[in-house]
């Protein structure tokens, strides 16, 4: 897998129209912005009156607006078929996670009735799949050793619709860097039908 | 006099920020697409880092590395963005429903990168793209988002491991 080409392919449907005139608009807003300054600074009563009449004509175009049509996170899994061993929940050890710290969240996940399997995924196991999935782009495993890569619990639900609860409840021991939930909404699975 | 002279230097300042823009633009257009995955937003965000930056030009134009600087700008525009939405909430476009069967591998492996992509934290979204789009080397990329040079490691690190985790196994095959 080579990152940079993948990269490459997702700008492919850059727009070709020509591009916007930067810098100009950027000056222009910079521009309007120092007059603005000096119409206030030198606001004596009529240039104020005066002032009112043109600050909206002057107002900066609003630049910085989030389109409305940002949805909320999606899942790759749930988008293309997933392998049978897709994981429901990575939960994240901190680095400096203790033995006990460990065996803790080991047993909550193991009792919690909303799991299914919990397979614990060491730093030399995460190197092991990490180097195996990048071997074509050994320039990308050069540079990260076993040690910068976190431990992790990978569990399997038997319960779909706990996945938020069991989730919240990892995320707060004590222990655990951070959980990343990868259950599908419901309707959006498509591990089946793929 | 004076005035002449005021008004040559601005054109001359004028001009020199617009080879700045009209060399640059293009690819931080391209890197702010990366960062939001919908090119409506990133021209906003490229128009508004160039406004920032023309506002403070006469301070920085000297500076060494003016394309670091505008990345800078940039990702603390996107930051922004981001934390003026609800906290949980993740600033990310929703993408073309591309991966379909039929689609090329290579339509369906990128757009299941940008998904995954999404997934991660922002800082980690701009680690990855700073380090493996525009190829910066881990200084670089310290130096823009304000982070050690040990936290753009291991988070690069994490994020890659992250990446491959949301990819799941079937991307490993392809």
């Amino acid at each position: 897998m080579d990152l940079r080409l993948l990269f490459e392919q997702a700008l492919a449907d850059e727009p070709s129209a020509a591009p916007a005139d930067f810098a100009g608009r950027a000056m222009a807003i910079g521009r309007r912005q120092r007059r603005r300054r000096t119409i206030v600074v030198g606001g004596t009563g009529a240039a104020v009156i005066a002032a009112l009449g043109v600050a909206n004509l002057l107002a900066p175009t609003p630049v910085e607006t989030v389109p409305a049509r940002f949805a909320s996170l999606v899942n790759p899994l749930c988008e293309s078929p997933a392998g049978d061993t897709a994981t429901d929940l990575s939960v994240f050890l901190t680095a400096d996670v203790t033995d006990r710290q460990r065996a803790a969240v080991n047993e909550l996940l193991q009792h919690d009735p909303a799991a299914g399997t919990v397979r614990y995924e060491s730093r030399d196991q995460a190197y092991a799949q990490f180097k195996a999935l990048f071997s074509d782009a050994p320039a990308l495993v050069t540079g990260v050793d076993a040690s910068e890569l976190p431990e992790s619990f990978r569990v399997k639900l038997v319960d779909g619709a706990q996945a938020d609860r069991v989730a919240n409840k990892a995320k707060n021991a004590p222990g655990v860097d951070d959980v990343i939930n990868s259950r599908c909404p419901d309707g959006a699975d498509v591990t089946a039908a793929g | 006099m004076t005035a002449r002279w005021g008004a040559a230097r601005r054109q001359a300042r004028e001009a020199e920020f617009t080879a700045f823009v009209e060399a640059t633009a293009p690819k931080l257009r391209r890197t702010a697409y990366l960062m939001c995955r919908d090119w409506h937003f990133a021209q906003d965000l490229t128009q508004t880092t160039f406004a920032k930056m023309y506002a403070s030009w006469g301070r920085i134009r000297h500076a060494a590395n003016l394309e670091a600087y505008s990345r800078k700008v940039l990702m603390n525009v996107l930051f922004d963005q981001r934390n003026r939405r609800s906290a949980g909430e993740m600033v990310l476009a929703e993408l073309p429903d591309h991966a379909q069967s039929g689609q090329s591998d290579a339509v369906e492996n990128h757009v299941a990168l940008m998904r995954a992509l999404a997934t991660l934290p922002v800082r980690d979204q701009a680690i990855v793209v700073l380090r493996h789009w525009e190829d910066l080397s881990v200084e670089t990329v310290a130096g823009i988002l304000g982070v050690s040079v040990s936290v753009v490691k291991t988070q690069n690190a994490r994020a890659l491991s992250r990446l491959r985790s949301a990819l799941g196994e079937d991307f490993a095959r392809t």
